[in-house]
């Protein structure tokens, strides 16, 4: 009993900053992000004292927060899920993009990644800054693998010809 | 600088957003917290589970020991036979069953299960040698007011017009009559007064008119009054008149044929033959 205790905050030592990071990432306020975490390791825990199984904890995580940000938006209706459809280009939203890598820092890095087209944006993030396994991606979003790894691939191809044609 | 480095700049910079470290300390305070109270609850075994559920409802679980205790009951019952212990709890169930059922078809149908059954029990008791009489009557009349209803029912059907309806229901109690045969003579041979029991006359006439194809006992009477009107009488003699309709021929030939000498079986066993011989003048 003490060792699902001790698993458990460890669990959150592990993955507390890269949960906020992508509650951030999908709702863009610091407070909400905040609250989010909160419940979701409450509602996480809540799940195993009542004897729930859990296989991967840090999927398990991933996909209450997953949950709660869709409540969230439902509750609040902010527009960032409207406001980017996939055939909006992305744009980075700086003119002197060299000057802006310079002085930017992760905040500034995590709203840049989350104006990126609603359908990659979410699994490139998972990939590149969460470093999460093709496999692990899957469980979060619910999609095959293959289905993942397609669209990720197109996600890169589709930011190298912005970032290609910004340059020009 | 490589634009392809640039975005993944990006990536990079992006692990580095944190939660306040503040923040994370007292967050994890919170948490610790609600773990505490909220302790790991240890699992239940399955019957403890059960237990909760029906303490908790307790109304569930009275429902259940009367389904158990009743169900089982009514289950044993089924197979009873007039005399036994469960055989009025078997005829309670058929009154729910009935009250269940809605309209003159399913009443019908019932009507006919029930009729059956009434069949199948006389079976049972015509094998076994010992059978009160009193029992015998009870179950002839039980089953004639099952055949009262039915016909009832079947008339209702009729006048609706949905006669392939009424012609199953007839059908499907002449069937009955047919498998357990035997029954059924069991059961028309308790009556002691043959003119009192019209219901299990009217059961012998679909039994009768059903077995031999003629069809329904009221085109018949129409028709024969007919055919010995126009052959100027005289060849049938049977029931006696022209005038005579079809049932009262019939009863009349039975009560001739039995001359209420002979025993009740063979009586019972004569119905058939005699009615053959009816037949051909029709």
């Amino acid at each position: 009993m003490k060792k699902q205790e001790e698993q458990f905050l460890q669990a959150y030592e592990e993955h507390a900053d890269a949960l906020f990071r992508y509650g951030f990432f999908k709702v863009n306020d610091r407070e909400l992000a905040m609250d989010l975490l909160q419940e979701t390791y409450m509602k996480t825990w809540g799940y195993i004292a009542k004897g729930g199984k859990i296989d991967s904890i840090k999927s398990f995580l991933y996909r209450t927060l997953s949950n709660l940000v869709i409540d969230s938006y439902r509750k609040h209706k902010t527009t960032s899920l409207d406001a980017m459809s996939e055939n909006e280009g992305f744009d980075p939203g700086f003119d002197d993009t060299e000057k802006i890598f310079d002085t930017m820092d992760g905040k500034k890095a995590v709203e840049m990644l989350s104006r990126l087209p609603e359908s990659y944006k979410e699994v490139l993030y998972m990939k590149y800054v969460e470093d999460l396994s093709i496999e692990e991606i899957a469980d979060i979003t619910g999609d095959s693998k293959n289905a993942v790894t397609v669209r990720i691939h197109r996600g890169m191809e589709k930011l190298r010809t912005v970032f290609n044609e910004h340059e020009k | 600088m490589n634009m392809k480095n640039n975005f993944e700049t990006i990536f990079t910079k992006a692990k580095e957003m944190k939660i306040d470290p503040h923040d994370r300390v007292s967050l994890k305070h919170t948490l610790e917290i609600y773990m505490r109270q909220n302790p790991i609850t240890p699992p239940r075994t399955f019957a403890q589970s059960v237990a909760e559920y029906y303490r908790s409802y307790p109304l569930v679980s009275l429902a259940l020991a009367i389904f158990l205790i009743f169900g089982g009951t009514a289950l044993a019952a089924k197979n009873s036979v007039p005399g036994d212990v469960l055989y009025s709890v078997k005829l309670a169930n058929e009154k729910v069953e009935s009250a269940f059922a809605v309209g003159p078809n399913a009443t019908a149908f019932v009507e006919v299960d029930q009729a059956s059954a009434r069949l199948e029990e006389a079976e049972q008791l015509a094998v076994s040698p010992s059978t009160a009489s009193s029992t015998q009557l009870a179950l002839q009349e039980n089953f004639d007011a099952h055949v009262d209803a039915i016909s009832k029912n079947v008339a209702a059907l009729k006048q609706a017009g949905d006669y392939s309806a009424a012609d199953t229901i007839e059908a499907s109690l002449e069937n009955a009559i047919a498998v357990h045969q035997k029954g059924f003579l069991f059961i028309t041979a308790s009556s002691s007064d043959e003119a009192t029991s019209t219901a299990s006359t009217t059961a012998r006439k679909v039994f009768y008119y059903k077995k031999h194809h003629i069809g329904d006992p009221v085109t018949m009477t129409s028709t024969t009054t007919m055919e010995t009107t126009s052959a100027g009488g005289g060849s049938v003699v049977a029931g006696g008149g022209t005038s005579a309709t079809a049932s009262t021929s019939f009863s009349g030939t039975i009560t001739s044929g039995n001359d209420g000498v002979q025993p009740p079986a063979t009586k019972s066993v004569e119905i058939p033959s005699v009615s053959v011989g009816i037949h051909p003048p029709f």
